[in-house]
């Protein structure tokens, strides 16, 4: 049904509330992007079911198209477990209730729908006091307005507008969390909400292992083509065979947003300025059931994800293995990849470094090429360019001297590098090299004392380049140089050994 | 200009419609919580809309969770949430000269969000910004600024005239953390020199 005469009577509207069958003109428009990350996950949508890509465009045969599409969709076995997760029970728009669900039909729905998007149109035009808190541009409607509008039971009660219409906004019992403790419940207009009932439709669901809803993830990202991009494949997912997009029977949403950030073929260009952060949460019934975690993956993690997956593809999938307490085999990974928590992307999240995971200490061996590793230290730590080299070149003059000594005396000497966890240790390296360059009669110091300074203080104060980003830097240096005499002779290299510490003997 | 810096044991700022269960913090404040500071300094409602420009950087030292209880308006029951809270927090702000006698005596408590996340005045000095290359963190900026960030709708101001308060003016931000090690691109931007950073002054009177 069109917006035809018998409608407009019906619910009294007029017909400069209809927005321009064509399209919306551009200083007018009824849909913009909010930077709200669930009424932009609804216009993705929106966007993505009418094939477009920027909301001037959306005329009112798109939102016609989507409007019967999620009715339907709505209605479907698993979305009704879904949708309550996701607005609680009460959403009377959306007839969530099972005693509302026993009477909903794809018409009542369609209608509900309708109205609220005719709200919205009204809204465009009317005074702009109070406005909505999201959008800032339109008036607000209230919960006694909707309830008059729609399909409901409880229709001559006053409702606030809650968490049951608009996920997380609480429930409406607590007031305390609306200013002033408000009975009408948030400042949200028409629609705000209405692109809020197509949140299902833009979302990725994560199911438990016992195909429970375990959370829903509604990724939010800058520029809108990112945004696009990254929920493209739910809604071919809702359009081609009606179901969830359950993130590909992922059970963890930092491993999925990996995942999925990894396909996109994007070039650092295009990330310039880009951002993605994702809301994963859960607004249920119960009280345990409303949460919500805030997953944000920084641009130089963005920028440093393309690098690798163009650059280094193999090194990069080395260093995520070693982000699980056990090193999946090839057979293992998707099971680990859909199922247990990765320490390499939680410390990209946090902000810490991953530098250790670029080597493998047990193998002696670098996991990714020396070029990622660069990438990585100037993109996500932060290392300056001169830093980075001069430590390199540092670390090729602790080859030059290391490789001129015997296997298990090379062995020993790395050993002492690797257990240094405290600063004397990692200084009485230096030292013991030093010395050693001595007794070889290699004509140059290792470093100067400037150099000596340098690289045991000028990092410590930010915890990201500490001199134990020195310590992996030349350790990483070292394997790749040094790998095949490092292990050679396998076993022997666990043997005991006296290493000699400037100005104090430890036996390991 | 002058700059003043407050200081806080604790800071939470609620992301605006995230009010069910877990409250997790924005990491720096939205300019609605500026607004509550000066108009508590001032002791009358102040509209960031009508100040020539407004810039702030705020940092804190860590992040942790609370349990808090919660008593419901009206009702006799208690519930428990969980909300997160940033520690060890500071605030500069910069601001037109008339505002250094409101912060030498303000008028009642400056808070960073809740009631219970007291601060103090720890300096007021007036500065000069010094126009070059710098890095912007921990504050908010427009999303036309094109700076990688954190994008939300947030409230610029309330009107208080009315009861319940409502949004007067809303916009879509970057938030960008106060993490200067992560961020590498400079722009041209009026710089603290003391703290080494830009200060987005941001002018919303039109």
């Amino acid at each position: 049904m069109g917006l035809d005469g018998e409608y407009m009577d019906k619910f009294n509207l007029e017909a400069k509330y209809l927005i321009n069958p064509e399209g919306q003109t551009e200083d007018n428009p009824i849909f913009e992007w909010t930077g709200h990350p669930f009424t932009d996950a609804g216009l993705s949508a929106l966007l993505l079911l009418s094939g477009k890509s920027r909301p001037e465009e959306l005329a009112e045969k798109d939102v016609e198209i989507a409007v019967e599409f999620a009715s339907k969709l709505y209605l479907m076995e698993g979305w009704s477990t879904l949708l309550a997760r996701i607005y609680r029970n009460n959403n009377p728009i959306l007839m969530v209730n099972p005693s509302m669900r026993k009477s909903a039909t794809q018409e009542k729905l369609k209608e509900s729908l309708r109205i609220l998007f005719n709200l919205a149109q009204q809204n465009l035009q009317e005074p702009r006091s109070p406005t909505c808190q999201i959008c800032g541009k339109r008036r607000i409607v209230s919960g006694l307005e909707l309830r008059a509008a729609i399909h409901s039971k409880e229709k001559d009660r006053p409702k606030e507008i809650t968490g049951d219409v608009f996920p997380l906004l609480g429930t409406g019992d607590l007031r305390n969390y609306f200013p002033h403790g408000q009975e009408s419940g948030a400042d949200v207009c028409a629609c705000c909400l209405f692109l809020a009932q197509f949140i299902p439709i833009g979302s990725y669901v994560l199911h438990s292992e016992r195909g429970k809803i375990k959370g829903i993830l509604v990724i939010h990202a800058h520029p809108h083509e990112l945004q696009l991009d990254l929920v493209s494949e739910i809604i071919s997912k809702a359009k081609t065979s009606f179901l969830v997009n359950n993130a590909r029977g992922f059970r963890q949403p930092v491993n999925f947003l990996f995942k999925k950030l990894q396909e996109l073929s994007l070039t650092l260009e295009q990330l310039g300025n880009a951002t993605v952060t994702a809301y994963y949460f859960l607004n249920g019934n119960r009280t345990g059931e409303q949460w919500v975690e805030v997953i944000r993956i920084p641009n130089p993690v963005l920028r440093f994800l393309t690098h690798a997956k163009r650059e280094d593809y193999n090194g990069w999938k080395n260093i995520v293995r070693m982000g699980w307490r056990e090193k999946p085999n090839n057979e293992k990974l998707e099971e680990y990849e859909k199922n247990r928590a990765n320490d390499v992307y939680s410390r990209l999240l946090e902000g810490r470094s991953i530098l250790a995971y670029f080597v493998d200490i047990s193998e002696r061996v670098v996991n990714a090429k020396w070029n990622l590793l660069k990438f990585y230290c100037s993109e996500v730590l932060g290392l300056e360019k001169e830093a980075l080299d001069f430590i390199r070149r540092v670390g090729d003059r602790i080859v030059e001297t290391l490789e001129k000594l015997e296997d298990n005396k090379l062995r020993q000497r790395v050993r002492e590098l690797e257990r240094a966890e405290k600063l004397y240790q990692f200084e009485a390296f230096f030292v013991n090299t030093e010395k050693l360059r001595q007794s070889l009669g290699i004509p140059e110091p290792l470093m100067t004392f400037d150099e000596f300074a340098r690289i045991l203080t000028s990092y410590g104060e930010d915890i990201n380049v500490s001199w134990k980003t020195v310590k992996h830097l030349l350790l990483f240096r070292i394997y790749e140089n040094l790998h095949d005499k490092l292990m050679k002779g396998g076993e022997e290299a666990e043997e005991r050994g006296e290493i000699e510490f400037f100005g104090i003997e430890e036996v390991i | 200009m002058m700059r003043v810096k407050l200081k806080a044991w604790t800071a939470s700022f609620r992301y605006p419609t995230f009010q069910s269960g877990y409250q997790p913090t924005l990491p720096v404040p939205p300019p609605s919580t500026i607004q509550g500071i000066l108009s508590a300094a001032k002791g009358e409602t102040v509209y960031l809309s009508e100040l020539p420009f407004l810039g702030y950087i705020f940092k804190s030292n860590g992040l942790g969770v609370d349990l808090e209880r919660i008593y419901a308006l009206g009702k006799p029951e208690t519930d428990i949430v969980k909300r997160e809270f940033l520690y060890d927090a500071e605030l500069f702000l910069y601001l037109p000269d008339e505002w250094t006698e409101f912060f030498k005596k303000p008028r009642y408590q400056l808070l960073l969000g809740r009631s219970s996340d007291l601060a103090t005045v720890d300096e007021i000095k007036r500065i000069k910004l010094e126009e070059r290359e710098s890095i912007i963190c921990g504050t908010v900026v427009p999303v036309s600024l094109g700076i990688p960030g954190i994008v939300h709708a947030l409230v610029v101001e309330y009107d208080y005239t009315t009861t319940p308060r409502r949004a007067r003016l809303v916009r879509p931000f970057i938030i960008l953390p106060y993490d200067r090690g992560r961020y590498k691109e400079k722009v041209q931007i009026p710089t603290d020199p003391e703290l080494e950073l830009g200060v987005y002054l941001h002018r919303w009177s039109g």
